[in-house]
Protein backbone atom coordinates (compact mmCIF):
# COMPACT_ATOMS: atom_id res chain seq x y z
CA UNK A 1 0.00 0.00 0.00
CA UNK A 2 2.70 2.09 -0.87
CA UNK A 3 1.29 4.51 -3.29
CA UNK A 4 -2.17 4.36 -0.87
CA UNK A 5 -1.58 8.34 -0.31
CA UNK A 6 -1.48 8.95 -4.00
CA UNK A 7 -4.77 7.46 -4.30
CA UNK A 8 -6.86 10.13 -2.86
CA UNK A 9 -5.06 12.77 -4.96
CA UNK A 10 -5.28 10.80 -8.02
CA UNK A 11 -8.49 8.55 -7.98
CA UNK A 12 -10.94 10.59 -5.89
CA UNK A 13 -11.26 13.95 -8.29
CA UNK A 14 -12.77 11.54 -10.76
CA UNK A 15 -15.60 10.48 -8.58
CA UNK A 16 -18.23 12.81 -10.34
CA UNK A 17 -17.01 11.49 -14.04
CA UNK A 18 -17.26 8.16 -12.49
CA UNK A 19 -20.78 8.46 -11.06
CA UNK A 20 -22.01 10.23 -14.36
CA UNK A 21 -21.17 7.08 -16.58
CA UNK A 22 -22.49 4.51 -13.71
CA UNK A 23 -25.63 6.64 -13.73
CA UNK A 24 -25.97 6.40 -17.37
CA UNK A 25 -24.87 2.99 -18.46
CA UNK A 26 -27.36 1.64 -15.36
CA UNK A 27 -30.30 4.32 -15.47
CA UNK A 28 -30.45 4.11 -11.85
CA UNK A 29 -29.95 6.02 -9.17
CA UNK A 30 -28.89 3.76 -6.14
CA UNK A 31 -27.48 1.20 -8.42
CA UNK A 32 -24.69 4.17 -9.91
CA UNK A 33 -23.91 5.16 -6.48
CA UNK A 34 -23.06 1.19 -5.36
CA UNK A 35 -21.36 0.65 -8.78
CA UNK A 36 -19.46 3.59 -8.20
CA UNK A 37 -18.26 2.90 -4.33
CA UNK A 38 -17.77 -1.02 -5.49
CA UNK A 39 -15.58 0.52 -8.41
CA UNK A 40 -13.60 2.76 -6.27
CA UNK A 41 -12.39 0.28 -3.12
CA UNK A 42 -12.01 -2.10 -6.44
CA UNK A 43 -9.33 0.72 -7.83
CA UNK A 44 -7.68 1.19 -4.64
CA UNK A 45 -7.01 -2.92 -4.28
CA UNK A 46 -5.42 -2.63 -8.05
CA UNK A 47 -3.76 0.35 -7.12
CA UNK A 48 -0.72 -1.10 -7.22
CA UNK A 49 -0.73 -2.55 -10.80
CA UNK A 50 -1.80 1.71 -11.68
CA UNK A 51 1.60 2.21 -13.66
CA UNK A 52 1.00 6.21 -13.73
CA UNK A 53 -0.80 6.64 -16.70
CA UNK A 54 -3.58 8.73 -16.83
CA UNK A 55 -5.83 8.44 -13.93
CA UNK A 56 -8.82 9.26 -15.26
CA UNK A 57 -9.65 6.56 -17.98
CA UNK A 58 -7.98 4.50 -15.60
CA UNK A 59 -10.51 5.13 -13.00
CA UNK A 60 -13.45 4.99 -15.63
CA UNK A 61 -12.36 1.49 -17.19
CA UNK A 62 -13.45 0.06 -13.79
CA UNK A 63 -16.18 2.08 -13.05
CA UNK A 64 -16.92 0.97 -16.71
CA UNK A 65 -16.36 -2.82 -15.57
CA UNK A 66 -18.07 -2.47 -12.42
CA UNK A 67 -21.72 -1.48 -14.61
CA UNK A 68 -21.19 -4.15 -17.16
CA UNK A 69 -20.68 -6.86 -14.40
CA UNK A 70 -23.71 -5.27 -12.70
CA UNK A 71 -25.97 -5.58 -16.56
CA UNK A 72 -24.81 -8.86 -17.21
CA UNK A 73 -26.49 -9.71 -13.33
CA UNK A 74 -29.11 -7.57 -13.83
CA UNK A 75 -30.30 -9.05 -17.92
CA UNK A 76 -28.13 -12.21 -17.97
CA UNK A 77 -26.54 -11.11 -20.86
CA UNK A 78 -29.02 -10.59 -22.75
CA UNK A 79 -28.59 -6.32 -23.25
CA UNK A 80 -24.81 -6.64 -24.29
CA UNK A 81 -23.97 -10.15 -24.71
CA UNK A 82 -25.25 -10.73 -27.70
CA UNK A 83 -24.45 -7.29 -28.84
CA UNK A 84 -23.41 -6.74 -32.60
CA UNK A 85 -22.58 -3.40 -34.32
CA UNK A 86 -24.23 -4.09 -37.54
CA UNK A 87 -27.21 -5.48 -36.27
CA UNK A 88 -27.57 -1.57 -34.94
CA UNK A 89 -29.04 -0.25 -38.33
CA UNK A 90 -32.17 -2.11 -38.23
CA UNK A 91 -32.53 -0.03 -34.75
CA UNK A 92 -32.95 2.93 -36.25
CA UNK A 93 -36.00 4.80 -37.08
CA UNK A 94 -37.43 6.19 -39.51
CA UNK A 95 -38.74 10.45 -39.66
CA UNK A 96 -41.99 11.13 -40.57
CA UNK A 97 -41.36 14.78 -39.83
CA UNK A 98 -38.80 17.10 -39.31
CA UNK A 99 -38.25 20.15 -37.54
CA UNK A 100 -35.77 22.71 -38.57
CA UNK A 101 -34.08 22.69 -35.29
CA UNK A 102 -35.34 21.46 -32.40
CA UNK A 103 -33.48 23.79 -30.05
CA UNK A 104 -35.86 26.32 -31.48
CA UNK A 105 -38.90 24.28 -31.61
CA UNK A 106 -38.92 23.49 -27.66
CA UNK A 107 -38.36 25.22 -24.34
CA UNK A 108 -34.99 23.83 -22.76
CA UNK A 109 -36.42 21.66 -20.21
CA UNK A 110 -38.53 20.00 -22.59
CA UNK A 111 -35.04 19.50 -24.89
CA UNK A 112 -33.35 18.37 -22.10
CA UNK A 113 -35.67 15.88 -21.10
CA UNK A 114 -36.20 14.36 -24.76
CA UNK A 115 -32.10 14.74 -25.11
CA UNK A 116 -31.74 12.75 -21.97
CA UNK A 117 -34.40 9.94 -23.10
CA UNK A 118 -33.15 9.77 -26.19
CA UNK A 119 -29.17 8.80 -24.91
CA UNK A 120 -31.13 6.44 -22.20
CA UNK A 121 -32.74 5.21 -25.40
CA UNK A 122 -29.36 4.07 -26.64
CA UNK A 123 -27.89 -0.09 -26.02
CA UNK A 124 -25.38 0.17 -23.64
CA UNK A 125 -22.17 -0.28 -25.76
CA UNK A 126 -23.19 2.96 -27.23
CA UNK A 127 -24.29 5.01 -24.94
CA UNK A 128 -21.31 4.77 -22.80
CA UNK A 129 -19.01 5.93 -26.49
CA UNK A 130 -21.43 9.12 -26.14
CA UNK A 131 -21.47 10.06 -22.46
CA UNK A 132 -17.47 9.90 -22.41
CA UNK A 133 -16.83 11.37 -25.44
CA UNK A 134 -19.60 14.30 -25.35
CA UNK A 135 -20.24 15.03 -21.70
CA UNK A 136 -16.56 13.88 -20.26
CA UNK A 137 -14.26 15.02 -23.41
CA UNK A 138 -12.32 12.02 -23.79
CA UNK A 139 -10.10 11.29 -26.73
CA UNK A 140 -10.90 8.11 -29.16
CA UNK A 141 -7.90 6.58 -27.76
CA UNK A 142 -8.67 7.32 -23.86
CA UNK A 143 -12.25 5.77 -24.98
CA UNK A 144 -10.73 3.09 -26.60
CA UNK A 145 -8.94 2.00 -23.28
CA UNK A 146 -11.80 2.68 -21.01
CA UNK A 147 -14.24 0.32 -23.16
CA UNK A 148 -11.19 -2.35 -23.91
CA UNK A 149 -12.73 -1.61 -27.69
CA UNK A 150 -10.40 -1.25 -31.02
CA UNK A 151 -10.53 2.77 -31.69
CA UNK A 152 -12.11 1.68 -35.15
CA UNK A 153 -14.58 0.56 -33.49
CA UNK A 154 -15.00 3.65 -31.11
CA UNK A 155 -15.48 5.66 -34.02
CA UNK A 156 -17.90 3.82 -35.62
CA UNK A 157 -20.01 3.53 -32.71
CA UNK A 158 -19.90 7.19 -32.12
CA UNK A 159 -21.03 7.77 -35.56
CA UNK A 160 -23.87 5.25 -34.91
CA UNK A 161 -24.89 6.63 -31.67
CA UNK A 162 -24.81 9.83 -33.15
CA UNK A 163 -26.61 9.38 -35.98
CA UNK A 164 -29.43 7.53 -34.05
CA UNK A 165 -29.81 10.81 -31.45
CA UNK A 166 -30.22 12.99 -34.25
CA UNK A 167 -33.05 10.57 -35.91
CA UNK A 168 -34.33 10.51 -32.16
CA UNK A 169 -34.17 13.93 -32.00
CA UNK A 170 -35.75 15.13 -35.06
CA UNK A 171 -38.43 13.60 -34.80
CA UNK A 172 -39.70 13.26 -31.19
CA UNK A 173 -43.27 12.71 -31.10
CA UNK A 174 -42.80 9.73 -33.53
CA UNK A 175 -40.61 8.23 -30.99
CA UNK A 176 -42.79 8.78 -27.65
CA UNK A 177 -45.76 7.07 -29.32
CA UNK B 1 -28.43 19.46 -37.10
CA UNK B 2 -25.17 18.30 -37.90
CA UNK B 3 -22.46 16.71 -36.03
CA UNK B 4 -21.54 19.60 -33.74
CA UNK B 5 -24.51 21.10 -33.42
CA UNK B 6 -25.38 17.54 -32.15
CA UNK B 7 -22.32 17.71 -29.73
CA UNK B 8 -22.84 21.20 -28.41
CA UNK B 9 -26.45 19.89 -27.67
CA UNK B 10 -25.70 17.28 -25.75
CA UNK B 11 -22.41 19.44 -23.90
CA UNK B 12 -24.75 22.10 -22.76
CA UNK B 13 -28.38 20.08 -22.56
CA UNK B 14 -27.71 16.77 -21.42
CA UNK B 15 -27.60 15.90 -17.75
CA UNK B 16 -24.83 15.24 -15.76
CA UNK B 17 -25.01 13.17 -13.40
CA UNK B 18 -22.98 14.52 -10.55
CA UNK B 19 -21.78 12.16 -7.12
CA UNK B 20 -23.64 13.53 -3.95
CA UNK B 21 -21.73 14.38 -1.20
CA UNK B 22 -22.95 11.70 0.72
CA UNK B 23 -21.47 9.03 -1.61
CA UNK B 24 -18.15 11.04 -2.00
CA UNK B 25 -17.86 10.62 1.84
CA UNK B 26 -18.56 7.57 1.92
CA UNK B 27 -16.18 6.09 -0.41
CA UNK B 28 -13.31 8.35 1.12
CA UNK B 29 -14.36 6.53 4.50
CA UNK B 30 -14.19 3.42 3.07
CA UNK B 31 -10.86 3.88 1.63
CA UNK B 32 -9.72 5.46 4.37
CA UNK B 33 -10.72 2.39 6.30
CA UNK B 34 -9.46 0.04 3.69
CA UNK B 35 -6.09 1.66 4.13
CA UNK B 36 -5.52 1.62 7.59
CA UNK B 37 -6.35 -2.20 7.76
CA UNK B 38 -4.01 -2.62 5.04
CA UNK B 39 -1.11 -0.92 6.76
CA UNK B 40 -2.08 -2.97 10.22
CA UNK B 41 -1.55 -5.98 8.20
CA UNK B 42 1.50 -4.98 6.42
CA UNK B 43 3.08 -4.30 9.53
CA UNK B 44 5.18 -6.85 10.23
CA UNK B 45 7.44 -5.83 7.75
CA UNK B 46 8.81 -6.95 4.39
CA UNK B 47 11.59 -4.64 4.16
CA UNK B 48 13.13 -6.40 7.48
CA UNK B 49 13.04 -9.28 6.14
CA UNK B 50 14.87 -8.65 2.74
CA UNK B 51 17.57 -6.43 4.91
CA UNK B 52 18.31 -9.63 7.23
CA UNK B 53 18.60 -11.51 3.52
CA UNK B 54 20.96 -9.30 2.22
CA UNK B 55 23.12 -8.95 5.27
CA UNK B 56 23.05 -12.55 5.33
CA UNK B 57 24.66 -13.13 1.81
CA UNK B 58 27.95 -10.89 2.79
CA UNK B 59 31.14 -12.06 3.42
CA UNK B 60 32.03 -12.16 7.57
CA UNK B 61 33.72 -9.56 7.75
CA UNK B 62 31.67 -7.17 5.91
CA UNK B 63 28.54 -8.29 8.20
CA UNK B 64 30.68 -7.54 11.48
CA UNK B 65 31.13 -4.58 9.72
CA UNK B 66 27.47 -3.66 9.53
CA UNK B 67 26.69 -4.82 12.70
CA UNK B 68 29.03 -2.04 13.92
CA UNK B 69 27.31 0.42 11.51
CA UNK B 70 23.95 -0.88 12.56
CA UNK B 71 24.99 0.14 16.13
CA UNK B 72 25.85 3.04 15.47
CA UNK B 73 22.53 4.14 13.44
CA UNK B 74 20.85 2.99 16.45
CA UNK B 75 22.71 5.07 19.12
CA UNK B 76 21.89 8.40 17.05
CA UNK B 77 18.28 7.50 15.83
CA UNK B 78 17.59 6.71 19.81
CA UNK B 79 19.64 10.10 20.68
CA UNK B 80 17.92 11.74 18.07
CA UNK B 81 14.42 10.85 19.04
CA UNK B 82 15.38 11.66 22.87
CA UNK B 83 16.01 15.10 21.38
CA UNK B 84 12.58 15.32 19.43
CA UNK B 85 10.79 14.54 22.98
CA UNK B 86 12.43 16.89 24.72
CA UNK B 87 11.84 19.55 22.38
CA UNK B 88 8.31 18.15 21.35
CA UNK B 89 7.20 17.54 24.66
CA UNK B 90 3.26 18.92 24.26
CA UNK B 91 2.01 18.78 20.72
CA UNK B 92 3.80 18.12 18.13
CA UNK B 93 3.56 20.51 15.65
CA UNK B 94 3.55 18.80 12.90
CA UNK B 95 0.54 17.04 13.73
CA UNK B 96 -1.48 20.55 14.43
CA UNK B 97 -0.44 21.45 11.04
CA UNK B 98 -2.07 17.67 10.09
CA UNK B 99 -5.39 18.44 11.33
CA UNK B 100 -5.60 21.95 9.96
CA UNK B 101 -4.95 21.03 6.61
CA UNK B 102 -7.39 17.94 7.07
CA UNK B 103 -10.16 20.78 8.22
CA UNK B 104 -9.26 22.37 5.17
CA UNK B 105 -9.28 19.57 3.23
CA UNK B 106 -12.62 18.79 4.21
CA UNK B 107 -13.92 22.60 3.12
CA UNK B 108 -11.81 22.53 0.43
CA UNK B 109 -12.49 19.44 -1.73
CA UNK B 110 -15.13 17.83 0.67
CA UNK B 111 -16.50 15.71 1.80
CA UNK B 112 -17.66 17.73 5.28
CA UNK B 113 -19.80 14.96 6.36
CA UNK B 114 -20.86 11.58 5.44
CA UNK B 115 -23.31 10.98 8.02
CA UNK B 116 -25.59 14.55 8.09
CA UNK B 117 -27.74 15.10 11.14
CA UNK B 118 -28.71 17.58 13.80
CA UNK B 119 -28.94 14.44 16.55
CA UNK B 120 -25.87 13.04 17.91
CA UNK B 121 -28.03 9.89 18.15
CA UNK B 122 -27.63 9.86 14.79
CA UNK B 123 -24.16 10.85 14.21
CA UNK B 124 -22.45 8.48 17.25
CA UNK B 125 -23.89 5.32 16.47
CA UNK B 126 -22.76 6.10 12.67
CA UNK B 127 -19.56 5.66 13.41
CA UNK B 128 -20.04 1.87 15.18
CA UNK B 129 -18.51 -0.66 13.32
CA UNK B 130 -16.09 2.13 11.66
CA UNK B 131 -13.75 2.95 14.42
CA UNK B 132 -12.40 0.84 16.89
CA UNK B 133 -13.07 3.26 19.49
CA UNK B 134 -16.48 5.53 20.38
CA UNK B 135 -16.24 9.19 19.72
CA UNK B 136 -17.54 11.95 21.94
CA UNK B 137 -20.86 13.16 19.99
CA UNK B 138 -22.31 16.52 22.18
CA UNK B 139 -25.30 18.57 21.19
CA UNK B 140 -24.16 22.41 21.46
CA UNK B 141 -27.23 24.20 20.12
CA UNK B 142 -27.33 26.56 23.56
CA UNK B 143 -24.01 27.46 23.53
CA UNK B 144 -24.24 28.87 19.46
CA UNK B 145 -22.40 25.58 18.02
CA UNK B 146 -24.87 23.47 15.72
CA UNK B 147 -23.89 19.62 14.97
CA UNK B 148 -24.17 19.53 11.33
CA UNK B 149 -22.78 15.84 11.07
CA UNK B 150 -19.53 13.69 11.12
CA UNK B 151 -17.18 11.46 8.83
CA UNK B 152 -13.71 9.63 9.23
CA UNK B 153 -10.65 11.01 8.63
CA UNK B 154 -6.93 9.67 8.20
CA UNK B 155 -4.60 12.06 9.80
CA UNK B 156 -1.40 10.90 10.49
CA UNK B 157 -1.61 7.60 9.18
CA UNK B 158 -4.44 6.95 11.41
CA UNK B 159 -8.56 7.25 11.40
CA UNK B 160 -9.90 9.47 13.12
CA UNK B 161 -13.55 10.62 13.54
CA UNK B 162 -14.45 14.14 12.80
CA UNK B 163 -17.38 15.69 13.71
CA UNK B 164 -18.73 19.22 12.14
CA UNK B 165 -20.80 22.08 14.11
CA UNK B 166 -21.65 25.57 12.55
CA UNK B 167 -21.21 28.81 13.99
CA UNK B 168 -22.92 31.22 11.99
CA UNK B 169 -21.02 31.17 8.58
CA UNK B 170 -18.14 29.50 10.19
CA UNK B 171 -17.25 25.52 9.96
CA UNK B 172 -15.57 24.20 12.91
CA UNK B 173 -14.05 20.63 12.35
CA UNK B 174 -13.70 18.25 15.76
CA UNK B 175 -11.05 15.49 15.07
CA UNK B 176 -11.32 13.02 18.08
CA UNK B 177 -8.25 10.04 18.57
CA UNK B 178 -8.17 7.51 21.15
CA UNK B 179 -5.30 8.53 23.63
CA UNK B 180 -3.78 6.82 26.24
CA UNK B 181 -1.73 9.18 28.30
CA UNK B 182 -2.81 11.94 30.92
CA UNK B 183 -4.93 14.39 31.01
CA UNK B 184 -3.88 17.52 29.13
CA UNK B 185 -5.50 20.92 29.51
CA UNK B 186 -5.92 22.78 26.68
CA UNK B 187 -3.21 24.55 24.32
CA UNK B 188 -4.28 27.00 21.50
CA UNK B 189 -2.40 27.53 18.46
CA UNK B 190 -2.33 29.47 15.29
CA UNK B 191 -1.64 27.39 11.99
CA UNK B 192 -2.29 29.49 8.83
CA UNK B 193 -5.06 31.77 10.34
CA UNK B 194 -7.32 29.12 11.23
CA UNK B 195 -7.31 28.77 15.50
CA UNK B 196 -6.78 25.20 16.84
CA UNK B 197 -7.08 24.08 20.19
CA UNK B 198 -6.07 20.75 21.55
CA UNK B 199 -6.84 18.37 24.52
CA UNK B 200 -7.14 15.03 26.10
CA UNK B 201 -9.11 14.00 28.72
CA UNK B 202 -6.96 10.50 29.45
CA UNK B 203 -8.99 8.59 27.29
CA UNK B 204 -9.10 10.86 23.91
CA UNK B 205 -7.28 13.40 21.91
CA UNK B 206 -9.40 16.11 20.95
CA UNK B 207 -8.61 18.58 18.07
CA UNK B 208 -10.81 21.68 17.28
CA UNK B 209 -10.11 23.94 14.34
CA UNK B 210 -11.86 26.63 12.43
CA UNK B 211 -11.69 30.23 10.88
CA UNK B 212 -13.80 31.71 14.05
CA UNK B 213 -11.83 33.89 16.35
CA UNK B 214 -10.10 32.42 19.44
CA UNK B 215 -12.33 33.58 21.86
CA UNK B 216 -15.58 31.79 20.25
CA UNK B 217 -13.56 28.54 19.73
CA UNK B 218 -12.66 28.89 23.71
CA UNK B 219 -16.69 29.02 24.21
CA UNK B 220 -16.77 25.62 21.83
CA UNK B 221 -14.37 24.13 24.06
CA UNK B 222 -15.64 25.06 27.78
CA UNK B 223 -19.28 24.12 26.17
CA UNK B 224 -17.69 20.64 24.88
CA UNK B 225 -16.19 20.20 28.43
CA UNK B 226 -19.13 20.61 30.20
CA UNK B 227 -21.43 18.84 28.13
CA UNK B 228 -19.00 15.98 28.15
CA UNK B 229 -18.92 15.50 31.91
CA UNK B 230 -22.58 16.36 32.12
CA UNK B 231 -23.12 13.22 29.86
Amino acid sequence: MRNAQRFEALVLPHLDAGYNLARWLLRNEAAAEDATHDASVRALRYFDSFRGEAARPWFLGIVRNTCFDYLAKQRGLLEMGGFDDDALDSLQVTAHHSYPDPAEALSNLQLRQQLDDAIAALVPTLREVIVLREMENLDYAEIAKITAAPIGTVMSRLSRARSLLRERLRDPVARST
Amino acid sequence: MNEEQLSTLIREQATRHLASARLKAQIQTAVVLTKATAQERARPGSIAHHWTHWLSRLPFEWQQLSAGFACGVVFSVAAGALLYQLHAHQISPRLDVQMVAAHVQSMKVGPLYAVASTDQHTVKPWFQGKLDFAPTVVKLDAAGFNLVGGRIDQVANAPVAALVYTRNQHIINVFTRPDSGRPQPPERAQVKGFNLVAWGDGQMHYWVTSDVNAVDLDAFVTAWQSAGKSR
